[in-house]
Order: C-alpha cells, then structure tokens, then sequence
C-alpha cells in the first residue's frame, strides 16, 4: 500500500501549527529501590495514594501504593526490568484510565487496555476510571431479569439474574471455565455484552478460550482482558478492576445488559498479596493482608442492576431519546423531576401523572442497565472454609458449587445441586421454569437420600425403585456437553417431561438422544406449542396439557440408537 | 544521573527511624549553635567531616560507626583529632553523640540540620540547569523572580546539562519546572505521533492511495 504524503504532511502541519508550548510543571521523585513489580520512590511529595505516575525515562506507568514518611511505595504497571535507581518519577495527576466502549468489543487486551491479539491500535476517546464507586441504594433495583446461562441444572436450580454475583468454585480441572465460556456463548440472542477477564493464567489456556469464544461467534459482543502468570503480579492485582470497568461503561452510559467472568480470583489474590507482603504491609490470615477482603468486596459490590429512571414527557416524545431532563413537570430550581425506581414510579403514576394531561411515563434511555459477575474461586481438595473462598461466598449472591467426583462419574457440568444456591436469582426466572424446578429440586433430594440406600443392595419396593429411576433419569437429563448451550424453552420442556415420568420408560443410555428427538420433534412437527410457550413463559393449564400431549404424541416416534449412546 | 545527584540520594534516607533520631540531634546541634551564633559555622564543620574528611579517609567513617570498638576508645580519637582543630560546640557534639552511641548518624543528621537551617532563615534550595553557563544578569533576573514567587530567599544552585539543548530547568523541593527545549521536542514529538497514530487508524482510507499496491 501507498501513503498519501501529502495528507500525512497536512496533519503534521496543522499539529505544528497549533503548536503552543507551555511551561511543564511537575511533580518528581527518584527510584530508591526497585524489583518484584514494586519500587520505593524519594520526593513525590504530594502523589496522592492509588494516582498514577510515570516513570520519565522509560514511559512506565505506576500507581502510588503506599505513602510513608520518607518515602512513596509504588506498584509497576509493566516492564520493571528496565527501571533503575535513581530513575526520574513524576506524578500525573490523574487515576488509572482504560479505554472503554465498542472499539474495545471483540479484542484481547491486558489490564491497561493496551492490545495483545495484533489487531493494531485501540482508537478511542473514550475511557473510564479503573477504581470507581459502586452505585448506592437508591441507584439500584431488585434483579428481576434473568441470564440464561443455557446449561440445564443452573438455569432451573441455581438461576442467575441479570446484576447477581454468582460464585463458581470448584476444585482444578472440574469445569469451572467451561460454565462461564458457555454462559459467554449463550449470551448470543440475549444482547448482553460480556467481559472475560483471565488472571493468572496459561497463556496457551486464554488462547484456547479466545478461540471458542470466536469459533462460536461470541467475540462479536465480548471482551477479553488478560494478565497471565508472565505478567507482574500489579497487573494481575488491576485485571478484575480494569474488565470491570470496560463492562460498567455499557452499565451507566449505555442503558445495556453486561456479564463479567473473573477467572478467576484466588489468583488475583495471591498476587495481591505478593504485592502487600513486598510492600511490607502486616500479614494476616495465610499472609494474605488484612484488606483482601475489602478488595474482592468492592469489586463485586460494582456489579449491579440499576434503577431505571422515568420522566413525564408528552405523550407525543420519541421514546427511543428521552433525556433524564425532559420531565415536563419541575423543581423550584428548575431541574425536570426523575422518578428513580419502582417506588417512585408507582408514585409518579399514582399521583403526579394524573395532573399532567396528554403525558406519558418515560423511560430515560441508558437507564437500567446491569453488571452481573461471575467470579471464579479454584479450591484446593474441596477446602470452601479456606480464607479466601469464605470471604467470596460471603460477598456472592449464591455459588455454584462443582464436584470433582461428578466430573469424574460423567455428570458434566458438574454442578452439586444439594449445596449450590442462588439467593436472589429465583425471582428472575420465567414463570415456566419455575413451576417445574420446584419439583425438579425435590425429585433430586429425594433421589440422593434413596441411592445411598440402594447402594446397600437392599430389597426396594416398587414405589421406591420407581423413585430412584426417575432420579437416575434427571441426572441424566442434567449432562449437557460444553459448547451446547440451550434456549430457556427447550430446558422447560425436557425438564418437564423429565419431572413428569415420561422419561421413566426411557432406557437410561437413551435418555440424551431421546431429548435431542424430542427436541427436533417439537422444533419441526409442534412447534406451535413451542412458541405459544415461548410467548407466555408459563405453563398454563391449557398449554400444559398440549404439551403433554406433544410428549405422547412423541413417544412413538423415538428411535433408540442402535449401539449404546448417540451424542 | 550526576555527582551531585548521587549524592543527594546517598544522604536521604528511607529509613524512617533512623530520620526521626537524626531529626532530634540535628535540632539540638542547631538550637546551640544559634545561641552562640555559630549556625552557619557548626554546619559548615560537619560538611567538612562528612564531605571531606570521610571522603578523604573512608575508614574513619566505619571506625565511627563501629560498634565494636568502645565509647572511651571513640572519645579519646575523637579528643585528639578535633580539640584545638574545630570549634568546642562540633566537639562537644560530636561527644555527645559518642555517648549515646549515634556517630553512625552524622550523614542523615548533616541533611536534616541543612534543611532546619534553610527553614529558619527562610531560604530554599533551587536546582537550576541550563545548558549553557547563565550570564550573570539572567541569574540574578531569575532569583528575583524565584524570590517573588517563592515568598523565599533561594539560595541557587546551578548545572551544566548540555543534554538540555538550550533553555533551562528549575527545581523546587519535589517540583521540577521544564522549560528547555528538550522537554519541548519531546512534547512535540509526542503530540505528533498521537496526532497522526489517531488520523490513520480513525480513517485508514485518507492516508492510502489507490494506485498503490
């Protein structure tokens, strides 16, 4: 390719042009001590605790970790091989900023923003505080929304809502990833930006999630932000806040739905307090510092689900641009009143509409966006009453909880249901999956307490036997390989059909290809009961009844694979 | 990173302790000197012994230091050397340390008394470098001008940097004022690459021609 010089020249130009210089005035300190990510700086006076500062020769940037007496503690945002003492440092004045919005969508960045996937520069003006303050009461509302995560026990027994912290936590290699890359995919019809943030990790292992994450065509709404176990340990400390960050952008100025993986944080933790111990803050439990709590806290306490915001504006305003300063009706100081969330809403309907005649309620655009987390805690030998995995489950809104020995059985995800919980996920789901988990959850503990019995080879009556065959048959239904995530209807009509005994004749073997027909069968031949489901998003008696007898109409029809398993 | 420099690092210390019974010691000399009006001279001794006299002899400082040799031993070396050569107070001082086991301390006591001194009489270290020497008249043009700003006599302390190109560069304490025409390259330098990294990667179309390639 050839370059236009003379539109290079006039750009140049017009740069010199305008030209002025000003006298620098700054702030310096020189390097006492350098090594590990850290270094102790003389002078800097004036730095204020966690403004970034830039080392003069090298263009390092670095953030004021501790200020002592004499001295100023700094964490190295990059290479610190190439400090030296007596290096120049000078304060910026200004917090740690990553680049955010669309121009950030699809790349793999590290925590600075600064690309690594060689898809060439980031170009944005726009960018965000790493560290911010998490929204307050009355900027919230309920989660009332839910976010499919596409895999079967989750969605019906741990689901997820749009703005919770669901904890994933689990031992090594029992899939933990594997429900946050498939919860990335799902996210494909649901227009949700998602974040990635790896920390940590194998370079080779963020590789092979990029490249699912393209192959299943999620990269087109997802971030990755990455700091591997190469990176110094002040990276790997920033990852979590800077991912964050970029998903909180779509949150507050968007209006949009974002999801945030943090894989995970017993890593970000360590290196947290690889950093504390060098700084020589005191040691607490296990050495970690006596704020690693307030670290994980304040990061999840960012995600959210906002208040929507409502004005009145005439009925004849274009919904699709309302500003939050439309309000037709004001305060004596002249601001136009905005209704922040459900409570005031309801009053805005009840009391202050009525007296505005041809009016309407408005939502403002960008208002109630979310940020759901989910952090990822890798535990050592199934030890959830280790320090850092208690803190998190404290701070979470629920976890789910994977067994190596599940993993290991077949059972994949393998997702203890007995002990996984969602606290406030519940209220977001769809009426339809509702009414069917209920039972589902109850089969399965009954199922549980029975096969410890059988395992005695004990004389069961039939009633029992009948029981245990139906549990088997559910946990059966529950295995769902990765990268196959499912829409929310079809989970509501195998599970149904799971939970109703129309499995029970199913041979266990055949209970994955049965779904797969069935499925087919509903998608091709009652695909009217499909989307009238799909429309109501509950199971009315009427609709019940069709689908029940969509199911009989089915079992006919299922073809058993001739040789054991069919995936 | 120059003479001068490495030495101000070498006479900072992080180590707070050490500071804060450096500060004491340093107050007490300067508060007995100021009664005899001695300030100005009792500092310039203690510059001696650190700058000159450790320098010249490096053992000297390590045998001040040494824990292993005793107090009695220390003073009489400390009487020979001194009585009749400097003046009775530094002696005393210097005794007064040895007995309390604090001749390790004269470098950090040496800066914190500087600054006290500069404190008390209003004064203020400035760094100036230019990279060619300042005639007479411009330097007294920029401490009248430091004077009005600072509210502070400035005592000037002046530096050949050629690598400054022209210009000049002023430090107060942990405030550097840049205006040498390096700083300014390099600011336009910056500027430039920012500029034009922005228009290309913005609209690739506009720098690329059709014809080529």
């Amino acid at each position: 390719m050839r370059f236009k010089a003379d539109e290079i020249v006039s750009v140049l130009q017009t740069e010199i042009d305008q030209y002025r210089s000003k006298l620098e005035a700054r702030e310096v300190g020189r390097v006492l001590e350098v090594g590990d990510g850290i270094a102790r700086i003389y002078g800097l006076s004036g730095v204020m605790a966690g403004e970034m500062v830039e080392f003069t020769r090298t263009g390092a940037r670095g953030l004021a970790f501790n200020l002592e007496e004499n001295s100023v503690g700094l964490i190295i945002l990059g290479d610190y091989l190439e400090i030296s003492e007596g290096d120049e440092v000078r304060a910026t004045g200004q917090l740690l900023r990553v680049p955010v919005g669309d121009a950030v969508i699809g790349r793999v960045v590290n925590p600075l923003g600064q690309p690594l996937d060689g898809k060439g520069d980031i170009v944005t003006t726009l960018s965000r505080p790493v560290e911010s303050v998490a929204p307050g009461v009355a900027g919230r509302q309920p989660v009332n929304q839910p976010l499919q995560t596409g895999l079967k026990a989750i969605d019906s027994m741990t689901p997820i809502g749009r703005g919770q912290r669901e904890l994933i936590i689990g031992d090594r290699k029992t899939g933990k990833t594997a429900i946050a890359v498939d919860t990335i995919i799902n996210q494909r019809e649901e227009n949700v930006i998602c974040i990635y943030v790896a920390i940590g990790q194998k370079e080779a292992t963020v590789a092979r999630v990029v490249e699912s994450l393209r192959h299943h065509g999620a990269m087109d709404y997802t971030i990755v932000v990455t700091a591997s176990s190469a990176d110094p340990a002040p990276l790997q400390y920033i990852a979590p806040y800077a991912g964050c960050t970029m998903a909180e952008y779509y949150m507050y100025e968007q209006g949009r739905d974002t999801l945030c993986v943090y894989d995970d944080l017993t890593k970000q933790a360590a290196a947290y307090r690889q950093l504390a111990l060098l700084m020589r803050r005191p040691p607490g439990r296990e050495a970690y510092p006596g704020d690693i709590f307030y670290a994980h806290s304040r990061l999840l306490e960012r995600s959210a689900k906002l208040a929507e915001r409502w004005v009145i504006v005439p009925r004849s305003a274009d919904d699709s641009k309302v500003g939050h300063d439309w309000g037709v009706n004001r305060r004596p100081d002249g601001k136009g009143i905005v209704y922040v969330g459900p409570l005031e809403k309801e009053h805005a309907e009840k009391h202050d509409l009525p007296k505005h005649p041809d009016c309407k309620l408005a939502k403002v655009v960008g208002s109630g966006g979310s940020l759901t987390a989910l952090p990822i805690i890798e535990t050592l030998e199934g030890e959830v009453s280790a320090y850092i995995p208690t803190n998190v489950i404290s701070i979470t809104d629920g976890q789910i909880y994977l067994q190596p020995d599940l993993f290991f059985a077949g059972v994949r995800p393998a997702v203890d249901v007995g002990i996984s919980v969602s606290r406030v996920g519940g209220k977001a789901q769809i009426p339809a999956m509702k009414q069917i988990a209920g039972s589902l959850r109850l089969d399965l503990a009954a199922f549980r307490e029975l096969e410890a019995f059988a395992q005695l080879g004990t004389e069961l009556d039939k009633a029992t036997q009948s029981q245990l065959d139906r549990g088997y048959r559910i946990v059966e239904l529950l295995k769902q390989p990765q990268f196959h995530p499912m829409n929310v209807i079809d989970q509501v009509m195998v599970i149904y059909a799971g939970t109703k005994g129309f499995l029970d004749k199913v041979k266990m073997p055949h209970v994955q290809a049965w779904e797969e027909q069935f499925l087919r069968f509903m998608r091709e031949q009652r695909s009217d009961v499909r989307t009238a489901l799909a429309k109501e998003r509950k199971l009315s008696p009427a609709l019940e009844k069709q689908l029940a007898a969509a199911i009989t109409a089915f079992q006919p029809q299922f073809v058993p694979p001739s040789n054991g398993r069919v995936s | 990173m120059n003479q001068n420099e490495a030495q101000d690092l070498h006479t900072s210390t992080a180590d707070v302790g050490e500071q804060r019974v450096a500060r004491v010691y340093a107050e007490a000399l300067l508060n007995a000197a100021e009664k005899r009006d001695q300030a100005d001279a009792v500092i310039e001794e203690l510059d001696a012994l650190v700058g000159e006299v450790f320098g010249a002899d490096p053992q000297l400082e390590a045998f001040f230091s040494s824990g292993a040799i005793g107090r009695d031993q220390k003073a009489q070396v400390i009487r020979s050397a001194f009585d009749n050569r400097a003046s009775e107070l530094f002696v005393n001082f210097l005794l007064v340390l040895n007995e309390h086991e604090r001749l390790n301390l004269l470098r950090p006591m040496l800066a914190t008394a500087r600054e006290l001194r500069d404190q008390r009489a209003r004064r203020i270290h400035v760094e100036v470098r230019t990279a060619v020497p300042m005639p007479d008249d411009q330097r007294e043009r920029l401490r009248e001008q430091l004077r009005d700003s600072l509210r502070l006599e400035p005592l000037l302390d002046t530096r050949i940097d050629p690598d400054l190109l022209g210009g000049l560069l002023v430090r107060v304490g942990d405030w550097l004022y840049d205006a040498s025409v390096r700083a300014r390259l390099q600011s336009i330098r910056d500027q430039l690459i920012a500029r034009s990294s922005y228009e290309i990667q913005s609209r690739r179309d506009r720098f690329s021609s059709p014809d080529g390639d």
